[in-house]
Protein backbone atom coordinates (compact mmCIF):
# COMPACT_ATOMS: atom_id res chain seq x y z
CA UNK A 1 0.00 0.00 0.00
CA UNK A 2 3.01 2.22 0.80
CA UNK A 3 4.86 1.41 -2.56
CA UNK A 4 1.38 2.60 -4.43
CA UNK A 5 1.40 5.76 -2.46
CA UNK A 6 4.61 6.21 -2.98
CA UNK A 7 4.80 5.46 -6.43
CA UNK A 8 1.29 8.12 -7.02
CA UNK A 9 3.69 10.69 -5.07
CA UNK A 10 6.27 10.24 -7.07
CA UNK A 11 4.67 9.58 -10.97
CA UNK A 12 0.90 10.67 -10.67
CA UNK A 13 -0.97 9.57 -12.97
CA UNK A 14 -1.61 11.02 -16.14
CA UNK A 15 -4.57 13.17 -16.07
CA UNK A 16 -6.70 12.75 -18.87
CA UNK A 17 -6.03 16.71 -20.38
CA UNK A 18 -2.52 15.15 -20.43
CA UNK A 19 -3.29 11.76 -22.09
CA UNK A 20 -5.10 13.60 -24.69
CA UNK A 21 -2.16 16.48 -24.89
CA UNK A 22 0.11 13.44 -25.52
CA UNK A 23 -2.17 11.95 -27.97
CA UNK A 24 -2.07 14.98 -30.10
CA UNK A 25 1.91 15.94 -30.00
CA UNK A 26 2.43 11.80 -30.97
CA UNK A 27 0.19 12.89 -33.69
CA UNK A 28 1.51 15.82 -34.81
CA UNK A 29 5.34 14.33 -34.96
CA UNK A 30 3.99 11.22 -36.82
CA UNK A 31 2.31 13.36 -39.70
CA UNK A 32 5.92 15.72 -39.44
CA UNK A 33 7.77 12.44 -40.16
CA UNK A 34 6.01 10.89 -42.74
CA UNK A 35 5.92 13.98 -44.52
CA UNK A 36 9.79 14.31 -43.86
CA UNK A 37 9.30 10.53 -45.28
CA UNK A 38 7.40 11.15 -48.55
CA UNK A 39 10.10 13.30 -49.76
CA UNK A 40 12.78 10.99 -49.55
CA UNK A 41 14.19 8.97 -52.23
CA UNK A 42 13.00 5.60 -50.86
CA UNK A 43 9.22 6.79 -51.94
CA UNK A 44 9.75 9.19 -54.96
CA UNK A 45 11.95 6.35 -56.95
CA UNK A 46 9.11 4.12 -56.07
CA UNK A 47 6.56 6.08 -58.70
CA UNK A 48 7.70 8.11 -61.66
CA UNK A 49 6.29 9.40 -64.85
CA UNK A 50 7.69 9.19 -68.55
CA UNK A 51 8.71 13.08 -68.21
CA UNK A 52 10.88 13.12 -65.05
CA UNK A 53 14.55 13.60 -65.90
CA UNK A 54 16.72 10.38 -65.61
CA UNK A 55 20.24 10.24 -65.29
CA UNK A 56 22.68 7.55 -65.06
CA UNK A 57 22.98 6.46 -68.72
CA UNK A 58 25.78 7.16 -71.00
CA UNK A 59 25.20 4.55 -73.76
CA UNK A 60 25.29 6.39 -76.98
CA UNK A 61 24.12 5.56 -81.00
CA UNK A 62 26.15 5.72 -83.67
CA UNK A 63 25.76 7.36 -86.62
CA UNK A 64 26.93 5.22 -89.87
CA UNK A 65 26.47 6.43 -93.44
CA UNK A 66 27.23 3.83 -96.19
CA UNK A 67 27.04 4.47 -99.80
CA UNK A 68 27.38 2.39 -102.81
CA UNK A 69 27.13 2.74 -106.27
CA UNK A 70 28.05 6.55 -108.58
CA UNK A 71 29.81 3.82 -110.71
CA UNK A 72 29.55 5.21 -114.22
CA UNK A 73 29.07 2.56 -117.26
CA UNK A 74 30.43 4.82 -120.06
CA UNK A 75 29.04 4.24 -123.28
CA UNK A 76 31.51 2.46 -126.09
CA UNK A 77 33.83 4.73 -127.02
CA UNK A 78 33.40 6.85 -124.21
CA UNK A 79 30.95 9.90 -123.71
CA UNK A 80 30.51 11.81 -126.50
CA UNK A 81 29.84 15.85 -126.43
CA UNK A 82 26.38 16.12 -125.94
CA UNK A 83 25.96 12.57 -123.67
CA UNK A 84 24.94 11.74 -121.03
CA UNK A 85 25.34 8.64 -118.56
CA UNK A 86 23.67 7.96 -115.16
CA UNK A 87 24.53 5.65 -111.91
CA UNK A 88 22.62 5.21 -109.19
CA UNK A 89 23.87 5.96 -106.06
CA UNK A 90 22.63 3.77 -102.91
CA UNK A 91 22.78 5.76 -99.60
CA UNK A 92 21.80 3.27 -96.09
CA UNK A 93 21.95 4.60 -92.55
CA UNK A 94 23.81 1.71 -90.07
CA UNK A 95 23.83 3.35 -87.56
CA UNK A 96 21.35 3.60 -85.08
CA UNK A 97 20.72 7.34 -85.04
CA UNK A 98 18.61 9.30 -87.44
CA UNK A 99 20.87 11.12 -89.47
CA UNK A 100 20.91 13.85 -91.78
CA UNK A 101 23.14 13.95 -94.69
CA UNK A 102 24.40 16.11 -98.09
CA UNK A 103 26.38 15.41 -101.19
CA UNK A 104 29.45 17.43 -101.94
CA UNK A 105 31.43 16.72 -105.34
CA UNK A 106 34.49 17.89 -107.24
CA UNK A 107 36.29 16.98 -109.81
CA UNK A 108 40.37 16.24 -111.22
CA UNK A 109 41.78 15.65 -114.62
CA UNK A 110 42.79 12.29 -115.16
CA UNK A 111 45.46 10.74 -117.76
CA UNK A 112 43.11 8.90 -120.13
CA UNK A 113 44.04 5.19 -119.63
CA UNK A 114 45.59 4.57 -123.84
CA UNK A 115 46.01 7.11 -126.42
CA UNK A 116 47.29 10.70 -126.33
CA UNK A 117 45.11 13.22 -124.04
CA UNK A 118 43.79 16.00 -125.89
CA UNK A 119 44.91 19.48 -124.48
CA UNK A 120 41.19 19.87 -122.75
CA UNK A 121 40.06 20.62 -119.49
CA UNK A 122 37.19 17.91 -119.72
CA UNK A 123 35.38 19.03 -116.20
CA UNK A 124 34.52 22.58 -117.98
CA UNK A 125 32.62 20.55 -120.26
CA UNK A 126 30.61 18.17 -117.65
CA UNK A 127 27.48 19.15 -115.33
CA UNK A 128 26.63 16.80 -112.97
CA UNK A 129 23.35 16.52 -111.11
CA UNK A 130 22.12 14.40 -108.46
CA UNK A 131 18.59 13.45 -108.42
CA UNK A 132 15.82 11.81 -107.00
CA UNK A 133 15.38 8.83 -109.06
CA UNK A 134 15.35 5.15 -107.87
CA UNK A 135 15.03 3.70 -111.62
CA UNK A 136 18.33 5.90 -112.62
CA UNK A 137 18.01 5.79 -116.48
CA UNK A 138 18.37 7.98 -118.96
CA UNK A 139 15.00 8.41 -119.61
CA UNK A 140 13.73 8.56 -115.83
CA UNK A 141 16.25 10.86 -115.04
CA UNK A 142 15.19 13.39 -117.52
CA UNK A 143 11.74 13.86 -115.29
CA UNK A 144 13.41 13.43 -111.87
CA UNK A 145 13.27 15.97 -109.22
CA UNK A 146 16.70 17.78 -108.97
CA UNK A 147 18.39 17.28 -105.59
CA UNK A 148 21.82 19.27 -106.52
CA UNK A 149 23.02 20.82 -109.79
CA UNK A 150 26.73 22.00 -110.63
CA UNK A 151 25.47 24.57 -112.83
CA UNK A 152 24.27 26.15 -109.66
CA UNK A 153 28.07 26.24 -108.39
CA UNK A 154 29.58 27.42 -111.22
CA UNK A 155 27.19 30.03 -112.72
CA UNK A 156 27.44 28.59 -116.06
CA UNK A 157 25.51 25.55 -117.72
CA UNK A 158 28.86 23.34 -117.92
CA UNK A 159 31.76 23.16 -115.58
CA UNK A 160 32.34 20.99 -112.57
CA UNK A 161 34.30 22.62 -109.22
CA UNK A 162 37.59 21.11 -108.71
CA UNK A 163 37.60 21.54 -104.91
CA UNK A 164 34.70 19.77 -102.36
CA UNK A 165 31.95 21.80 -102.89
CA UNK A 166 28.38 20.80 -101.55
CA UNK A 167 25.84 20.24 -104.26
CA UNK A 168 23.24 18.80 -102.11
CA UNK A 169 22.35 20.43 -98.78
CA UNK A 170 25.23 21.63 -96.45
CA UNK A 171 27.63 19.34 -94.48
CA UNK A 172 27.51 22.35 -92.13
CA UNK A 173 26.41 21.03 -88.30
CA UNK A 174 22.62 22.05 -88.14
CA UNK A 175 19.75 21.12 -90.51
CA UNK A 176 20.05 23.38 -94.20
CA UNK A 177 17.75 23.56 -96.73
CA UNK A 178 17.98 20.51 -99.11
CA UNK A 179 20.19 17.96 -96.31
CA UNK A 180 18.48 14.55 -96.57
CA UNK A 181 17.06 12.71 -93.43
CA UNK A 182 17.29 8.76 -92.83
CA UNK A 183 15.71 6.87 -90.03
CA UNK A 184 18.13 5.06 -88.15
CA UNK A 185 18.89 1.15 -88.46
CA UNK A 186 16.51 0.68 -91.57
CA UNK A 187 16.70 3.89 -93.27
CA UNK A 188 18.04 4.28 -97.12
CA UNK A 189 17.27 5.25 -100.62
CA UNK A 190 18.56 5.56 -103.87
CA UNK A 191 19.52 8.29 -105.79
CA UNK A 192 20.90 9.23 -109.15
CA UNK A 193 24.09 11.00 -110.52
CA UNK A 194 23.41 12.04 -113.90
CA UNK A 195 26.72 13.67 -116.15
CA UNK A 196 26.12 15.34 -119.12
CA UNK A 197 28.42 16.52 -121.81
CA UNK A 198 28.39 19.74 -123.49
CA UNK A 199 27.31 19.35 -126.93
CA UNK A 200 29.95 22.68 -127.96
CA UNK A 201 32.66 20.33 -126.70
CA UNK A 202 35.87 20.93 -129.44
CA UNK A 203 38.10 18.23 -130.69
CA UNK A 204 40.76 19.38 -128.09
CA UNK A 205 38.30 16.97 -125.08
CA UNK A 206 39.10 14.19 -127.37
CA UNK A 207 40.38 11.46 -125.42
CA UNK A 208 40.55 13.55 -121.99
CA UNK A 209 39.37 12.48 -118.60
CA UNK A 210 38.32 13.77 -115.60
CA UNK A 211 37.61 11.97 -112.07
CA UNK A 212 34.62 13.03 -110.14
CA UNK A 213 34.82 12.82 -106.42
CA UNK A 214 31.43 13.31 -104.47
CA UNK A 215 31.52 13.16 -100.75
CA UNK A 216 28.37 12.55 -98.11
CA UNK A 217 28.55 14.22 -95.07
CA UNK A 218 26.62 12.98 -91.98
CA UNK A 219 25.40 14.13 -88.64
CA UNK A 220 22.72 12.72 -86.32
CA UNK A 221 19.55 14.41 -85.77
CA UNK A 222 18.95 14.16 -82.15
CA UNK A 223 19.99 17.52 -80.24
CA UNK A 224 21.29 18.93 -83.66
CA UNK B 1 15.85 -13.94 23.42
CA UNK B 2 15.37 -11.36 21.87
CA UNK B 3 12.01 -9.33 21.57
CA UNK B 4 10.41 -7.84 18.06
CA UNK B 5 9.62 -3.92 19.25
CA UNK B 6 6.51 -3.34 17.11
CA UNK B 7 6.44 0.12 16.40
CA UNK B 8 3.20 2.24 16.07
CA UNK B 9 1.13 1.20 12.36
CA UNK B 10 1.65 3.78 10.05
CA UNK B 11 -0.95 5.73 9.33
CA UNK B 12 -2.73 4.76 6.66
CA UNK B 13 -5.61 6.44 5.47
CA UNK B 14 -8.61 3.43 5.47
CA UNK B 15 -11.67 5.82 3.57
CA UNK B 16 -12.48 4.65 0.80
CA UNK B 17 -10.44 6.50 -2.34
CA UNK B 18 -13.48 8.74 -3.80
CA UNK B 19 -14.22 7.61 -7.49
CA UNK B 20 -13.25 10.48 -9.62
CA UNK B 21 -16.29 12.99 -10.99
CA UNK B 22 -15.19 13.11 -14.58
CA UNK B 23 -17.63 16.38 -15.51
CA UNK B 24 -18.88 14.95 -19.08
CA UNK B 25 -17.46 17.35 -22.24
CA UNK B 26 -20.37 19.16 -23.74
CA UNK B 27 -21.86 17.76 -26.91
CA UNK B 28 -20.21 20.80 -29.61
CA UNK B 29 -16.93 19.73 -28.03
CA UNK B 30 -17.56 16.27 -28.32
CA UNK B 31 -18.88 16.28 -31.99
CA UNK B 32 -16.27 18.79 -32.66
CA UNK B 33 -13.53 16.90 -31.31
CA UNK B 34 -14.46 13.81 -33.11
CA UNK B 35 -14.96 15.39 -36.57
CA UNK B 36 -11.17 17.11 -36.40
CA UNK B 37 -10.27 13.42 -35.33
CA UNK B 38 -11.72 12.31 -38.07
CA UNK B 39 -9.50 15.01 -40.49
CA UNK B 40 -6.76 13.52 -38.82
CA UNK B 41 -7.03 9.74 -39.82
CA UNK B 42 -8.85 10.23 -42.84
CA UNK B 43 -5.93 12.98 -44.05
CA UNK B 44 -3.22 10.35 -42.49
CA UNK B 45 -4.77 7.06 -44.07
CA UNK B 46 -4.51 8.61 -47.85
CA UNK B 47 -1.03 9.82 -47.43
CA UNK B 48 -0.26 6.30 -46.01
CA UNK B 49 -1.86 4.99 -48.95
CA UNK B 50 -0.27 7.39 -51.81
CA UNK B 51 3.37 6.01 -50.39
CA UNK B 52 2.31 2.51 -49.67
CA UNK B 53 0.66 1.73 -53.23
CA UNK B 54 4.38 2.86 -55.31
CA UNK B 55 6.37 0.80 -52.50
CA UNK B 56 3.82 -1.89 -52.49
CA UNK B 57 5.24 -2.45 -56.34
CA UNK B 58 8.68 -1.66 -55.72
CA UNK B 59 9.30 -4.24 -53.17
CA UNK B 60 8.24 -7.17 -56.03
CA UNK B 61 10.98 -5.58 -58.24
CA UNK B 62 8.18 -3.48 -60.74
CA UNK B 63 7.63 0.22 -60.77
CA UNK B 64 5.06 2.31 -61.76
CA UNK B 65 5.02 4.35 -64.49
CA UNK B 66 2.61 7.64 -64.73
CA UNK B 67 1.72 8.43 -68.43
CA UNK B 68 1.91 11.73 -69.77
CA UNK B 69 1.25 11.04 -73.61
CA UNK B 70 -1.45 9.45 -75.76
CA UNK B 71 1.33 7.95 -78.50
CA UNK B 72 0.39 4.28 -77.01
CA UNK B 73 -3.27 4.87 -77.31
CA UNK B 74 -5.74 2.96 -76.83
CA UNK B 75 -4.06 0.76 -74.89
CA UNK B 76 -3.05 3.29 -72.47
CA UNK B 77 -3.39 6.98 -72.83
CA UNK B 78 -2.15 9.77 -70.38
CA UNK B 79 -3.89 9.35 -67.15
CA UNK B 80 -2.87 5.74 -66.59
CA UNK B 81 -0.55 3.98 -64.77
CA UNK B 82 1.38 1.24 -66.39
CA UNK B 83 3.67 -1.07 -64.25
CA UNK B 84 6.79 -1.92 -65.47
CA UNK B 85 9.02 -4.48 -64.95
CA UNK B 86 12.78 -4.06 -64.91
CA UNK B 87 15.23 -5.83 -67.48
CA UNK B 88 18.38 -7.28 -66.54
CA UNK B 89 19.32 -8.98 -70.27
CA UNK B 90 19.00 -8.30 -73.36
CA UNK B 91 17.56 -11.44 -74.13
CA UNK B 92 14.59 -10.95 -72.35
CA UNK B 93 13.42 -8.32 -75.40
CA UNK B 94 11.30 -9.49 -78.14
CA UNK B 95 9.32 -7.83 -80.60
CA UNK B 96 5.55 -6.44 -80.23
CA UNK B 97 6.70 -6.24 -76.20
CA UNK B 98 6.20 -2.95 -74.45
CA UNK B 99 8.70 -1.23 -73.27
CA UNK B 100 9.60 2.26 -71.47
CA UNK B 101 12.94 3.32 -72.39
CA UNK B 102 15.56 6.58 -72.36
CA UNK B 103 15.77 8.04 -75.96
CA UNK B 104 18.90 9.04 -77.06
CA UNK B 105 19.33 12.48 -76.31
CA UNK B 106 16.52 13.02 -74.03
CA UNK B 107 16.08 12.85 -70.22
CA UNK B 108 12.72 11.74 -70.74
CA UNK B 109 11.00 8.33 -70.53
CA UNK B 110 9.12 7.08 -73.84
CA UNK B 111 6.76 3.82 -73.87
CA UNK B 112 6.84 2.47 -77.46
CA UNK B 113 6.51 -1.22 -78.48
CA UNK B 114 9.29 -2.84 -80.08
CA UNK B 115 9.28 -3.59 -83.77
CA UNK B 116 12.62 -5.53 -84.15
CA UNK B 117 15.78 -5.82 -82.51
CA UNK B 118 19.17 -5.12 -83.89
CA UNK B 119 22.80 -5.96 -83.77
CA UNK B 120 24.78 -2.82 -84.75
CA UNK B 121 28.05 -2.67 -84.67
CA UNK B 122 30.24 -0.15 -81.92
CA UNK B 123 32.30 2.50 -84.10
CA UNK B 124 34.93 4.64 -83.12
CA UNK B 125 36.17 7.55 -85.22
CA UNK B 126 39.37 7.12 -87.43
CA UNK B 127 42.05 9.52 -86.12
CA UNK B 128 42.49 11.03 -89.47
CA UNK B 129 41.04 14.20 -89.18
CA UNK B 130 38.16 12.83 -91.86
CA UNK B 131 35.50 11.92 -89.28
CA UNK B 132 34.66 8.39 -90.78
CA UNK B 133 33.91 5.99 -87.81
CA UNK B 134 34.82 2.21 -88.34
CA UNK B 135 33.71 -0.39 -86.04
CA UNK B 136 35.65 -1.11 -82.79
CA UNK B 137 36.90 -4.94 -83.24
CA UNK B 138 37.39 -7.44 -80.73
CA UNK B 139 40.56 -9.65 -79.99
CA UNK B 140 39.43 -12.19 -82.58
CA UNK B 141 39.17 -8.63 -85.25
CA UNK B 142 35.43 -9.18 -84.99
CA UNK B 143 33.07 -6.39 -85.02
CA UNK B 144 31.46 -6.02 -81.54
CA UNK B 145 28.27 -5.73 -81.56
CA UNK B 146 25.50 -3.93 -79.21
CA UNK B 147 21.88 -5.27 -79.62
CA UNK B 148 19.20 -2.16 -79.92
CA UNK B 149 15.70 -1.96 -80.06
CA UNK B 150 13.46 -0.26 -83.03
CA UNK B 151 10.07 1.21 -81.53
CA UNK B 152 7.01 2.74 -82.45
CA UNK B 153 3.99 3.91 -80.54
CA UNK B 154 0.68 2.00 -81.40
CA UNK B 155 -0.76 5.43 -82.54
CA UNK B 156 1.93 7.00 -84.68
CA UNK B 157 2.43 5.82 -88.51
CA UNK B 158 6.24 4.99 -88.25
CA UNK B 159 8.65 3.73 -85.92
CA UNK B 160 10.85 6.39 -84.00
CA UNK B 161 13.21 7.84 -85.69
CA UNK B 162 16.17 6.11 -83.60
CA UNK B 163 17.13 3.11 -82.34
CA UNK B 164 17.54 2.85 -78.69
CA UNK B 165 20.61 0.67 -76.62
CA UNK B 166 19.46 -1.90 -74.66
CA UNK B 167 21.27 -0.30 -72.23
CA UNK B 168 18.22 2.73 -71.94
CA UNK B 169 15.33 -0.05 -71.50
CA UNK B 170 13.96 1.02 -68.08
CA UNK B 171 11.08 -1.54 -68.24
CA UNK B 172 8.67 -3.93 -69.77
CA UNK B 173 5.67 -3.30 -69.48
CA UNK B 174 3.57 -5.66 -67.23
CA UNK B 175 0.11 -3.99 -66.42
CA UNK B 176 -1.95 -1.14 -67.07
CA UNK B 177 -3.67 0.87 -64.54
CA UNK B 178 -6.50 2.86 -65.94
CA UNK B 179 -6.98 5.98 -65.04
CA UNK B 180 -4.93 5.88 -61.75
CA UNK B 181 -2.05 8.66 -63.05
CA UNK B 182 -3.84 11.53 -62.52
CA UNK B 183 -4.69 10.57 -58.60
CA UNK B 184 -1.21 9.31 -58.14
CA UNK B 185 0.17 11.90 -59.89
CA UNK B 186 -2.14 14.47 -57.29
CA UNK B 187 -1.18 12.45 -54.28
CA UNK B 188 2.43 12.60 -55.03
CA UNK B 189 2.38 16.41 -55.88
CA UNK B 190 3.80 19.29 -53.41
CA UNK B 191 -0.27 20.71 -53.68
CA UNK B 192 -1.83 16.94 -53.17
CA UNK B 193 0.56 16.39 -49.98
CA UNK B 194 -0.30 19.34 -48.21
CA UNK B 195 -3.93 19.03 -48.88
CA UNK B 196 -3.85 15.64 -47.26
CA UNK B 197 -1.35 16.39 -44.19
CA UNK B 198 -1.94 20.21 -43.60
CA UNK B 199 -5.65 19.86 -42.75
CA UNK B 200 -4.61 17.13 -40.13
CA UNK B 201 -1.98 19.06 -38.79
CA UNK B 202 -4.26 21.95 -38.58
CA UNK B 203 -7.09 19.64 -36.68
CA UNK B 204 -4.50 18.90 -34.17
CA UNK B 205 -4.11 22.58 -33.49
CA UNK B 206 -7.36 23.21 -32.95
CA UNK B 207 -7.67 20.57 -30.76
CA UNK B 208 -5.10 21.50 -28.32
CA UNK B 209 -5.88 25.40 -28.46
CA UNK B 210 -9.40 23.85 -27.37
CA UNK B 211 -8.00 21.67 -24.56
CA UNK B 212 -5.87 25.08 -23.59
CA UNK B 213 -8.62 27.09 -23.33
CA UNK B 214 -10.77 24.68 -21.20
CA UNK B 215 -7.35 24.37 -19.17
CA UNK B 216 -7.66 27.88 -18.43
CA UNK B 217 -11.62 27.71 -17.85
CA UNK B 218 -11.23 25.45 -15.36
CA UNK B 219 -7.66 27.28 -13.40
CA UNK B 220 -9.78 30.45 -12.98
CA UNK B 221 -10.08 31.22 -9.62
CA UNK B 222 -13.61 30.61 -7.70
CA UNK B 223 -14.88 33.40 -5.99
CA UNK B 224 -14.47 33.57 -2.31
CA UNK B 225 -17.09 34.53 0.34
CA UNK B 226 -16.57 37.91 1.67
CA UNK B 227 -15.78 36.93 5.56
CA UNK B 228 -12.93 34.58 4.02
CA UNK B 229 -11.35 37.84 2.13
CA UNK B 230 -11.76 39.70 5.47
CA UNK B 231 -9.96 37.04 7.58
CA UNK B 232 -6.88 37.15 4.61
CA UNK B 233 -6.90 40.57 5.22
CA UNK B 234 -6.68 40.49 8.77
CA UNK B 235 -3.93 37.84 8.06
CA UNK B 236 -1.83 39.95 6.12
Amino acid sequence: MMDELLEDMIDPAPSRQEVARRRRGWATGSILVLAAVGVTSLTTSALFTDQDSLTGTISTGTVVLTADGAQFTMPVGGLAPGGSVVAPLTVDNAGSLELRYAVSVSAATTTPETGTAGSGDLRTQLRARVLQDAACTLDSSAAATVLGDTQELVDSEFGLPSALTAIMGDPATGAQTGDRVLAGVTGTETLCVRVDMSRDADNTFQNTAAELTFQLDSEQTVNN
Amino acid sequence: MTSLDLGPEPFVDRRAPRPAVRRRAPRWRRVTSTALWTVVVVGVLAYLTSLAVPLWFQAQGERLLIVTSGSMAPQFVAGDVVVLRSVSDASELKPDLVVAFQPVGSPHLVTHRIVSLHLLPAMEEVRDGSGRMEPILDEAGEPILQPYIRTQGDANASPDANATPVERVRGVLLQVHHGWGSVLAWATSAQGRAVMLVPPLLALATLEVLSVLEGRRRAAPVRRPAEDRRVDAFVE
